[in-house]
This record gives C-alpha cells, structure tokens and sequence, in this order.
C-alpha cells in the first residue's frame, strides 16, 4: 500500500476570546487582536495526526491567506503536521467561499491531489460551513461533512461516522474523499516545547497565484460571486428592564418569575398577518424554498423561512416555489408544502433516496435549477441543507451566502444580511451577475405564513434518473438524545458568579423546575466544572430558547454571541454594570444565593405559575 | 535541546537581552508566557525614544501620539497648580502589545527563536548548564537570563531574589477608556493625529500618591500609584483614589461617552537592584525583576531596555556576576534608579509626600498672590532631600 496522504486545509482567524466591540462606535475592533488557528481547525489537524500514528501517513497542512498566516502553519506542524504549504497572494485577497474553495482545491491539485483532505467543520469569523465541501466539488471528490468519528480506514475506502443534528449515520467512501471534522472528534494536543521550536524553524513553502495555475478570474474578490457591500454594527433590540433586589429578595424572585413566564406565553409560531408589499422590481425567474426533511418529516425551518421568501417573492413580483428532492415517501409533503404558501411546489423524485444524500440530491437539485433558472434559492440553515447548498452552488456555479438573518430587496437585487464573528458585526451581501442567488437562512429568525388547510398549487414533477452515490450508509440512526442546550426552549446559563461546582445544583434545580436545562459559560466549562457541551457562547453552542436566564454570568462577547438569538434574555447579578445587563429584557441587580433559592422556593409552592 | 542562552520574557527588557545576545552570534531562546509578546500586559505607557535607540531600529517604532506636552499638577486639599512643560518631541505614548510585539520581531529577526504560550516553571543548574523547565517540557542553555517582571516567580524560587515587601512596592491601578481618534483631538485641543499630551499629578487627598494620565490614538489612559504601605496602613483601597484623582481633575467630563475599555492594577518595586542580587552563576536578572522601575515617572521600560541589554552581553560574553553588577551599575539608566531611591523612599513618606505638594502649591499660590504667609519652609529637609537628589549622599 503507498503511503497514505492526508490534506489539511486550516484558517487562520482573529482569536474571538480577544475580540471586543468599540463602545462609542459599536464597530469591532480588529487592531492588536491576535490571529489563531481557526479553532475547529485544530481538531482537523488533530485527526490527521491521528491517522498518521494510526495508518502511517504523510500529513500536509495548507492555508490560503496572508503572509502572517505562516503562524498558523508553524502550530500545525508543531502538534506533528509534516508540512505547511502557504497559499498567499495579494489577488486572492476578498475571496468569498466560492473562490476560496476553488484556490484550495488548485492547491490541492499542486501537491498531486490526497487520499484525505480534512477541513474544520466551520470557522468562527464567518461562520459559512461552505469551503470544506465545496473544495470537495470542485475536486470532484466525494463530500462527508460533519464527521464525528474516523471509524476505519482501508486501502481504498474510508468509513466515518456523520452526526448531524438530527442523525447520525455510519458512511463508506472511496478515498479519495474529503472530510469537515466535529469538534468532538477528538482533543487537539498541546505540542511539547522541542516541536515548537522545530516547527519554528521548519521550511514553509509559499505558492503564489501562479505556482498553482489558478485562473485570475475564479481567485479573490475578483472571483468571487458575491460582494460585501456594507458591513455594521449589529442593532441593539432588546430594552432592558432591570430593578434591584438586594432588599426584597421575594418581591424580585417573583417579578423574576413573572417575567420568564410572560416571555413563555408570548407565542409567536406563525405570522398573524401577512401584508403583501408593493413590488421594487420585476424578475424572470422564481423564488424558490428548498425543503428540507428527514424523510416523509419536514423541517419546520424551511416553511418559517418561506414566510420570508414570500415577502422577497411578492417585492421581486414573482412567484414562491418549494423545492422537495427525495423518494416516494417524501411525497406526503407536497400538500403540506402548498398549505405554508407555495405557489408551486416542484417535486423532484430520487427513487430509493428518501433521506439526503450528498451526491443523489446536489445532482437532482443542480438539474431544475439549471432547467428552471430561479432568481434565488432559500435553504434552512441545517447542517444537511447548508452542505447540500454549497455543493450544489458550486455545480451551477453561482455564489452563496452563508446563514443569513436579513433580506431586502434594492435597486432589483436581493440584499442578504448577515453576522459576522457570531454577530458582532452584520455584513450585507449581494451576488450581482450569477443566477440564481443563493442563500442559507438562519432557523428561528422568520416565522411561517398561516397554514392554509387545503391550499392548493401547480405540482411539477421531476423524475431524476442515473442516481449515482459514491457514500454507502452502513448504519443509521435517528439521534434521540440531540443537542439539548441548542434545542430547549428554557436555557439556565450559570457564570463565573456561582463561585464552586457545587452551586451549579442550584441551577439545575431551577432548570427543572422551568422545564429547561442548565448551560455554563467558557470559563466554567474550561475549569472543566460543567461538561463541555453545555457551554453556550461562540466557541461552545449557539443557543435560541424562549428564555435565556443568566445567573452570575458577567457577558462577555463570546458568551453574547451564543446567547443572541433567545427570544428573550433574563438576568440575575450583583455587579450593576456588567455587560448582561446591557444585552437583556429583565434583569435583577442581585445575589443569586439569594434570589434563585427564593424562585426554587415560590416554584416549589406553586405561587407562581 | 540545547541553547547558548534562554531568555524568560519577551518583554521590554527580554526581548533587549535576545536581540544583544542574537546579535552577538549567540543560540537564543526567548521564551514568552502570553499567547504573543505583550499580551500578558496592560495597555500602554510613554517611552523615550532615545531609550530604544541604541538596539532597535527605531524608523519602525509603533507609537501612539508624541508628547508635546507634559503637565505636572499639583493638588493639596484646597489648592491645585499645574505646569506645563513643553518638550522636543523625543517623548511618545505607546500600546504595549504592538511595542513588545515589535521589540520581539526584530529580536527575531536578529536570529533569536521567539516561543509563545509558554511558561517557565524554573531554573536549575545542572553540571555546567541549566535546565529550563516550561510547562511544554524542558530546554537546556549555558546561560539564562530572567526578565520574567515584577512577579519574579523564576527568580525567587531559585533563590535569587527575595519576594518585594510592602514597604517597597507602589500599587498601581489604570483604567483606559476609548474614544475615536477625532474626538481624541477634539477634546484635548491635538491639531495633529499625532500630537499627544500627558500629564503627572501629585497629590495628597486622601493619601499621597502619584497620578498619570496618558492620551493614546483613541483612548485616554489615567492612573494612580499609592505605596502599598499606605494603603494597608489606611486601609483604603486603590480605586477609592482613582476616583478622587478623577473627581479633582474633572475626568468624567473628559471621557463623556467614552467607556471603559479595560482597567487594570500593577504593582510596581521601588526597592531591588542592588539590594537584591542581579546574577547567581550564569543566570542574569534584568528589568522589573530586579525592581528597575522609577517609582515617581513609573518609567519601567527604559531601565528595563537598558538592563535587558546589559543582560544580554553579559550572557553572551559569559560575565562572572561581578562583572555583570558592576557593568549595570555603570549604565546610565540603571545608575538613575538606583541613585533616585533613597530620594524616593525619603519622598513616598506620608508626611514627606504632602509636605512638598502642599509646600509647592503654597509657594506658587503665594507667588500669585504676593502673599507668602502660609508658606512654611523646613529648609534642614529640603537641603536633605536636595542632596539626596543630587546623588550626593546615600540616603
């Protein structure tokens, strides 16, 4: 057997733990943050190190960036990467997905092409989960994102576990294949100080432009399908209402309560009234919605974000499509689909693919899109769907945005906002000359249209033959336990404020009092008081509950930013200024040793309800 | 792995020693705790530009703004006087972390092996060199040199140097607070991006202490520095004097709408060097770690570059510790520490302290108003303390 080659692509990003907002212009300051290794990165790296103690390999790291990216590289190595190729040149700069994914996979192609190619599941700057499965398409390599366990690897074939957020399923591919690594594939390793100073030492090779025959036209923002065309602060929303309880302990425990229970009772799962507004522009194509689904089940993301596309649909004076790829028992969701507001529902059959299949359905949806040529593509931002999208934008060859929260439509293109750095900063993006516009949507921003019992519209079939798939699923599950924290619909989050391990019960008990669970901010997690997935922030998980109730937690940004999308955010703590209070609806100045035994207390009497 | 040298600390006075050592054709390693140089520091300070001179090449100093101006300002209880002294511009704020940054790159570039993220837990002799042992493992050098600042955890375990009492050490405390560049110049009157302004303030409400305020590019730095002793003595804490400090000079006024950006306590050693020894074997201290920090200016930097250099030949050229202590001695920088201590220790005396403040607030007062009745001079201290200033007798 030759020896086995593993690929390592890794960025290089502003370490967001350092990262602070200037409080008179609200602008993010990059100045004198220092750069680090993307940090799911390092759990690629990791892998690929793994691998080589494992099977014996040669492991490579590449990056496409600036010169200061040679740092990056340098810590590869050190953990026991065998060598760093540095991808720089100043026409790649401003590389959306699109031509940062075609540069790697020129790069790749230099070096003679990999049996692995490993990416980091996301990076935390721009938060797109495209580049990795991209570069796969454009090397024409088999695409497995999300990867949470290398399970074995033969001469030929590969088998890895993939988890996404509602399955997991064991997968063989041929190798070459590439990969995007979850962060809980493994611990990344902390090199010993004689590989930190090899690494220091060790040859880095630079390539320009030219050393990996990239065309100048497909590089940097000249390439790049879409334009950032404004970047802001994000807005502030919430108004915060806070009162002081270090003298009435009762009397701010139950407001406290009050206040969570009014924000459960605010239902709002659909949109009471839809407003048709008056058309900017007229375009040929449709808007269309892809709906996403495990099997005859809908995701209920893609119908909210219907509501939207509507709203987008009717200003571009065109007409809503939905899109269902899949097998004969997806079928049941044509009628459901009309029901949420499809004008026109295309129902492209993949006999015997129910489920997704990265190959079977980029193929099916790259066909109508190419035969139909739709103004724009809406995808719910679901780890299947985001993966699907950036393949099948790489297929007909357009630009897509990442995860966005905003829409509008001006001077007859669609305006797609979305955050930055978790949401410290929103950039607004346009896709000016390729069609149609593609765009994930963030789940839980929109909501959906009233549901029409017995809505009716035109159905176009579409039968897609040749089904083709180089990933076998050997198992399958349905994932019962699933990410609790990201899921629940009442979040405690306990700070620094709790003091010792022990008092975190306290919180727990309060959680299940409320029926919701206990998250913990970084430094607990790091302290290793609460186990690693209950961390909420940036670099643990984003959460959107009804309540976020934040005990002793001082909100830093990082914490913020994980914490953002909650529809409403309590908190209690005894320093007056701290960031919480600045970034919630209610908020009592007050000692948790205090006032959250007096809620367990009045929840326990059943006073309040 | 084996280094002619290993220095400890990649600040002012570290990266000094790497870049004399590296220069000299010596196997350097600088070893740095913080994730890059400066990081492990608060926000900034002013520097002399001629301190950096003699090793850096200073076309490429990252600095803030030039001090134009240097106000001193006096406040007794009910008076206030300040003095503005214009100055050739060879004064400038400066951002730590893109200073130290610098400091290391061109050590660095002098060859020296610059490793982050990495701490040293100790130094010990073995045979005829040292075992350095970080937290990532250990590395062996012939000769060390510990410019590890104030907290010199390396340089007391291996009982080099005693732990700073509080006798000998003045609590610092600084906030930052962020504007934008233009409102920056606005409110302190700059013409230019690059103007800047600081001022020492000197007062003695509630406890005598030393204030300073700095003008970065979009920020305003403002301080305070009380000796320890007081504050234990009057049990007050540092921040309540901030406040006063703030209060008296009308502060908030001056940073309205400005917020916090990051606040921060040092302690700074008014006492070391040569008190405490600087060498054992081939292991030389330089910068903070050896207290080299004027207590009245807080200019740590300066001494510390100057010593750090020192530190620097003196690893390369193997100095015997006599040698390396006589040698620091002679530097001009280091001398001026020293000799300014006992004027200092006579100076940071409750009674001292507002004696003067109040004496010269008095004075010009009087000056003012042609009337010098409040004026009480005590000329057998001031002649004491004249003296002692002029280096002419040690404390």
């Amino acid at each position: 057997m030759p020896e086995l080659k593993v690929v390592v692509s890794i960025k290089q990003v502003p370490d967001v733990d350092e990262l602070r907002i200037d409080p008179v212009t609200n602008n993010l300051v990059r100045e004198g943050v220092p750069a680090v290794i993307n940090p799911p990165d390092l759990h690629a790296i990791e892998e690929a190190v793994r691998l080589k103690e494992r099977y014996g390999a040669k492991t490579i790291v590449i990056t496409m960036g600036p010169p200061q990216a040679d740092s990056a590289l340098r810590e590869a190595l050190a953990m026991g990467i065998d060598e760093a190729y540095l991808i720089s040149d100043r026409a790649m700069a401003g590389a959306d997905t699109w031509a940062t994914s075609y540069t790697v996979s020129k790069a790749v192609q230099k070096l003679g092409g990999a049996d692995l190619i490993l990416f980091g599941r996301r990076a935390v700057d721009g938060e797109t989960e495209q580049v990795g499965p991209q570069t796969g398409k454009w090397l024409g390599l088999p695409v497995i994102g999300y990867v949470s366990e290398i399970k074995k690897l033969e001469k030929d074939k590969i088998i890895v576990t993939r988890t996404t957020e509602f399955d997991e399923e064991v997968i063989e591919a041929p190798i070459p294949t590439v990969l995007t690594m979850l962060e809980v594939a493994n611990k990344p390793r902390q090199p010993d100080i004689l590989s930190l100073i090899k690494a220091k030492t060790a040859k880095i090779t630079v390539w320009n432009k030219d050393d990996i025959k990239a065309e100048p036209d497909k590089i940097g923002l000249a390439g790049s399908p879409t334009k950032v065309i404004k970047v802001q602060p994000p807005p502030k929303t919430r108004k915060a209402e806070i009162i002081d309880g270090r003298k009435d302990i009762e009397k701010a425990a139950k407001w406290f309560l009050d206040k969570i229970f009014e924000s459960l009772k605010e239902d709002e799962s659909t949109l009471k009234e839809y407003v048709k507004p008056k058309p900017k522009v007229k375009v040929n194509g449709e808007i269309w919605v892809y709906i996403d689904h495990i099997g005859e089940k809908p995701n209920r993301a893609s119908f909210e974000i219907m509501g939207e596309a509507r709203r987008i649909a009717d200003l571009m004076d065109t007409s809503l499509s939905a899109v269902i790829v899949g097998g004969e028992a997806t079928k049941s969701l044509i009628d459901e689909t009309f029901e949420y507001g499809a004008d026109k529902v295309y129902f492209v059959e993949t006999k015997g693919f129910d489920r997704y299949d990265n190959e079977v359905y980029t193929r099916a949806l790259a066909t109508v899109i190419k035969k139909y040529k739709p103004e724009a593509v809406f995808f719910p931002g679901t780890k299947n769907t985001r993966e699907l999208a950036s393949t099948t934008a790489i297929e007909v060859n357009t630009g897509l945005i990442a995860d966005c929260t905003n829409f509008d439509v001006d001077k007859g293109v669609l305006l797609s906002t979305r955050p930055d750095f978790g949401g410290k900063e929103m950039s607004t993006i346009i896709c000016p000359k390729h069609r149609p516009v593609m765009v994930t949507v963030r789940a839980g921003v929109f909501m959906p249209l009233p549901r029409v019992q017995g809505r009716k519209g035109e159905l176009v079939r579409e039968e897609i033959d040749d089904l083709f798939t180089r990933l076998k699923v050997l198992d399958y599950r349905v994932i019962e336990k699933r990410n609790i924290l990201a899921e629940a619909d009442i979040v405690v989050g306990v700070g620094r404020g709790i003091r010792s391990p022990e008092n975190i019960k306290m919180a727990e008990e309060l959680a299940s009092l409320l029926g919701g669970v206990v998250g913990v901010s970084k430094p607990l997690a790091d302290m290793g008081w609460y186990p690693k997935e209950r961390q909420v922030g940036q670099t643990g998980t984003t959460i959107r509950p009804k309540v976020y109730i934040a005990l002793g937690v001082s909100g830093a940004v990082q914490h913020l930013v994980g914490i953002l999308s909650s529809r409403k955010i309590g908190a209690i703590n005894l320093d007056p200024s701290a960031p919480i209070f600045e970034n919630c609806d209610f908020g009592v100045v007050g000692d948790i040793f205090e006032i959250v035994p007096k809620m367990v207390e009045l929840l326990k009497k059943k006073e309040v309800s | 792995m084996k280094f002619d040298i290993v220095v400890v600390g990649a600040g002012p006075a570290g990266s000094s020693a790497a870049i004399t050592a590296a220069r000299g054709g010596a196997k350097v390693l600088l070893l740095e705790r913080g994730p890059e140089p400066g990081s492990k520091n608060v926000s900034g300070a002013m520097i002399r530009l001629e301190d950096f001179s003699s090793v850096y090449d200073i076309a490429s100093i990252p600095i803030e703004r030039k001090v134009k101006n240097v106000d001193l300002i006096l406040l007794s209880n009910s008076n206030r006087t300040r003095i503005s002294v214009n100055i050739e511009s060879n004064l400038a704020t400066v951002a730590r972390l893109k200073l130290d940054k610098w400091m290391a790159q061109q050590a660095e570039k002098a060859g020296a092996l610059l490793i982050t993220k990495t701490t040293v837990l100790g130094v010990e002799r073995e045979g005829n060199e040292y075992k350095v042992e970080t937290d990532r493992g250990e590395v062996r050098a012939d000769r060390v040199v510990l410019a590890e600042g104030v907290n010199a955890l390396v340089s007391m375990k291996a009982n080099i140097r005693p732990d700073l009492t509080p006798d000998h050490a003045v609590q610092t405390v600084k906030e930052v607070y962020s504007l934008n560049k233009d409102e920056v110049n606005k409110r302190f009157g700059f013409k230019a991006d690059d103007e800047g302004v600081s001022w020492r303030i000197l007062g003695i409400d509630p406890v005598p202490y030393a204030g300073f305020l700095y003008v970065y590019k979009d920020a305003v730095a403002i301080g305070a520095g009380i000796p320890m002793k007081i504050l234990i003595k009057r049990k007050i804490t540092p921040y309540t004097v901030l406040d006063e400090v703030k209060e008296r000079l009308g502060f908030n006024e001056l940073v309205k709408g400005a917020s916090l950006r990051e606040y921060s306590a040092k302690v700074i050693p008014e006492y070391g060097f040569p008190s405490w020894k600087a060498c054992s074997g081939k292991i030389y201290l330089a910068g903070d770690a050896i207290g080299l920090v004027d207590p009245l200016t807080f200019n740590g930097i300066g001494p510390a570059v100057a010593s750090g250099v020192v530190a620097g030949k003196a690893a390369l050229e193997s100095y015997e510790c006599s040698k390396y202590e006589s040698e620091l001695m002679k530097n001009r920088e280091v001398r001026r520490v020293v000799n300014g201590r006992p004027l200092v220790k006579e100076l940071i005396e409750e009674e001292n302290f507002k004696y003067y403040v109040k004496t010269i607030n008095d004075l010009l007062h009087g000056w003012v108003y042609s009337d010098f009745s409040k004026v009480k001079l005590d000329t057998s201290k001031l002649l004491k303390h004249l003296l002692l200033g002029m280096g002419v007798f040690k404390s």
